[in-house]
């Protein structure tokens, strides 16, 4: 079956005379009525009922011609959706901070709601998926020397830790790592932002901390509550979960522990994706921390 | 365009490799390349993205997928119709839903003097399959909205759990998704396609709960593991008195606050309710809960 068979189906229901019809479609008439037997022994059933050199629609082929107008409106919203995912329109944003695609991002999205953004949270293999055109715009702590790709700097972050009022660190202003030693901290492996430096080796020795991974950092927060865990944050989450109960948020100032955001992007779509960075960096910009 | 550049286009997509592609639908490997090409010129956008043998799909490719399953699922729809056309009047009813469809082949049983022909089809078409007449009856969860419709109310399917009187669970009278945590859960292979099991899904995600689950390939086997372990096993209104768990083990309701409950409702057009269908809808109004499956 072919949809070139259909359409002419399709005419010959609405014009029932193989003359005019012929005539519409721009065939021979011995052609269409060739094409319409072999529709009707394709689908096994009569489609007209011939009387006399007119042609009347059959039950089974009213049933076709629903069909046939379903798969033809089909067809053209098919048409309609491929060729509307323009890889001019759609941008792919990806980041590795969990705080970047679940509070920032989503503004952006309502921002532009005629661009077709999509944002991902992945860590792995970026920078080639960047370089494949799979992702568009990446948000991340890492800088990339790459002779296609421009790194754009968006803010300055730093990492706090998350203390519950009872833990006798919560009087300190800031902390180091000598003061974590031996604490407990509830992580996730995606997204976090310690993940940047870690792990470390100031960790690791002397000052050893345990860390108990969780699915997903919903989960490390409700379980650090439950538990009277110590968390990492970045600068987003902290300001987000800055009002919870009982716990208290200390900046963490440790030699080499301040890490900046990028956006890096191939150099070639700076004017696809210039929108993109320019809103980031007003919107951290602005931000009164 | 033509069909058969669509289905190769599929094949193609599926294995991601113009010569596996060419060997398992026969055609040589230029003629393939030329086909795609063409598609690609006829659409106007680009569908694969090469990197050595491997090709990349790209998003377009992806869409054009979907709608062609659509598309040749349509046709075969077509076909199946026309066939039974031609045979002696029927009930003609679509639905979506396995669990209803095993109610209504009881039902059947029961009411031979009724001939129904019972097909499974995606909710999205029937408004159109009312409307064209393809069909005489609907049963969908979506609430059809149109004045040439009338939808009424069947019932609403709530979700049970099955849980061993060991469980301190077994003792509540209804419990709340949040309170499964930790637990395990036995779930049937894709459940993903019940909506009412989908729907237990999003709630557990969106309260970012975590649960094991303990997937079997169909009810039957679901049912057959919990009578051996302590596990508690996830079962909808519909399927609760289907199976025999034995008297170690008690349901328990899953709060429908937790939104997890799916209504069923049957449509059909107002100038055009089929003189049988009164029994049916009563049938599964009213009969359909507190059925029994015969025991062999």
């Amino acid at each position: 079956m072919e949809l070139s068979h259909l359409k002419q189906f399709q005419q010959l229901a609405q014009v029932p005379n193989m003359q005019i019809a012929s005539k519409i479609l721009y065939i021979s008439q011995s052609a269409l009525s060739k094409n319409l037997k072999g529709l009707e022994s394709e689908l096994g059933a009569k489609l007209f009922e011939r009387k006399n050199h007119r042609i009347t629609l059959n039950r089974q082929g009213e049933i076709a011609l629903a069909y046939t107008n379903l798969i033809f409106e089909q067809y053209d919203e098919m048409l309609r959706s491929v060729q509307a995912v323009n890889p001019d329109h759609t941008i792919e944003i990806c980041s590795t901070m969990y705080s970047i695609i679940s509070y920032v991002l989503p503004v952006l999205c309502a921002q532009y709601p005629e661009r077709l953004i999509s944002t991902r949270l992945n860590s792995y293999n970026i920078k080639a998926h960047l370089l494949d055109e799979r992702y568009d715009v990446l948000i991340t702590p890492y800088q990339f020397t790459h002779p296609d790709l421009t790194n754009e700097f968006l803010y300055h972050d730093q990492i706090y830790v998350s203390v519950p009022c009872s833990n006798p660190l919560s009087d300190k202003a800031y902390l180091t790592c000598e003061d974590l030693a031996n604490q407990v901290f509830a992580e996730t492996k995606r997204g976090n932002p310690i993940a940047v430096q870690y792990p470390n080796p100031l960790f690791q020795e002397k000052n050893r901390i345990t860390v108990i991974m969780q699915p997903n950092l919903e989960a490390v927060y409700t379980y650090a509550q439950q538990n009277s865990c110590l968390v990492f944050m970045d600068r987003l989450t902290m300001w987000r979960y800055r009002d919870m109960p009982e716990r208290i948020c200390i900046p963490f100032r440790e030699e080499g522990y301040a890490y900046s955001l990028y956006a890096v992007f191939r150099t070639r779509d700076t004017d696809r994706v210039r929108f993109i960075v320019q809103w980031l960096k007003n919107w951290f910009s602005e931000k009164a921390w | 365009m033509e069909l058969t550049h669509l289905r190769y286009f599929v094949v193609v997509l599926d294995v991601k490799n113009i010569m596996e592609a060419s060997r398992s639908l026969r055609v040589s490997q230029s003629t393939l390349t030329g086909v795609i090409q063409r598609l690609e010129q006829e659409l106007g956008v680009s569908l694969f993205n090469r990197s050595g043998r491997k090709l990349i799909p790209t998003q377009s490719a992806w869409i054009l997928r979907d709608y062609a399953s659509d598309l040749f699922r349509n046709l075969e729809n077509m076909r199946a119709d026309i066939a039974d056309s031609l045979l002696p009047a029927q009930l003609r009813v679509a639905l979506d839903s396995p669990a209803i469809m095993t109610k209504i082949l009881v039902f059947q049983e029961r009411h031979p003097q009724i001939p129904l022909n019972v097909k499974r089809r995606p909710e999205k078409d029937y408004l159109y399959y009312l409307q064209n007449d393809l069909f005489d009856l609907c049963v969908t969860s979506e609430q059809i909205d149109d004045p040439g419709i009338v939808c009424e109310k069947l019932l609403d399917d709530y979700l049970w759990i099955s849980a061993p009187k060991s469980n301190p669970l077994a003792n509540q009278s209804m419990v709340r998704v949040r309170d499964l945590k930790t637990q395990t859960i036995i779930v049937p292979n894709r459940a993903e396609e019940y909506p009412i099991f989908l729907r237990f899904i999003q709630c557990v995600q969106e309260q970012n709960i975590f649960l094991k689950y303990v997937v079997q390939g169909t009810t039957e086997a679901c049912a057959e593991l919990a009578r051996r372990t302590d596990h508690l096993l996830l079962l909808s209104s519909l399927d609760r008195n289907t199976w025999n768990l034995g008297k170690s083990r008690r349901f328990v309701l899953i709060n429908p606050t937790d939104h997890v409950l799916l209504p069923y409702y049957v449509a059909y057009r107002k100038d055009k309710k089929p003189t049988q269908a009164e029994e049916f809808i009563d049938w599964m109004k009213h009969g359909c809960y507190f059925l029994k499956k015969k025991r062999k």
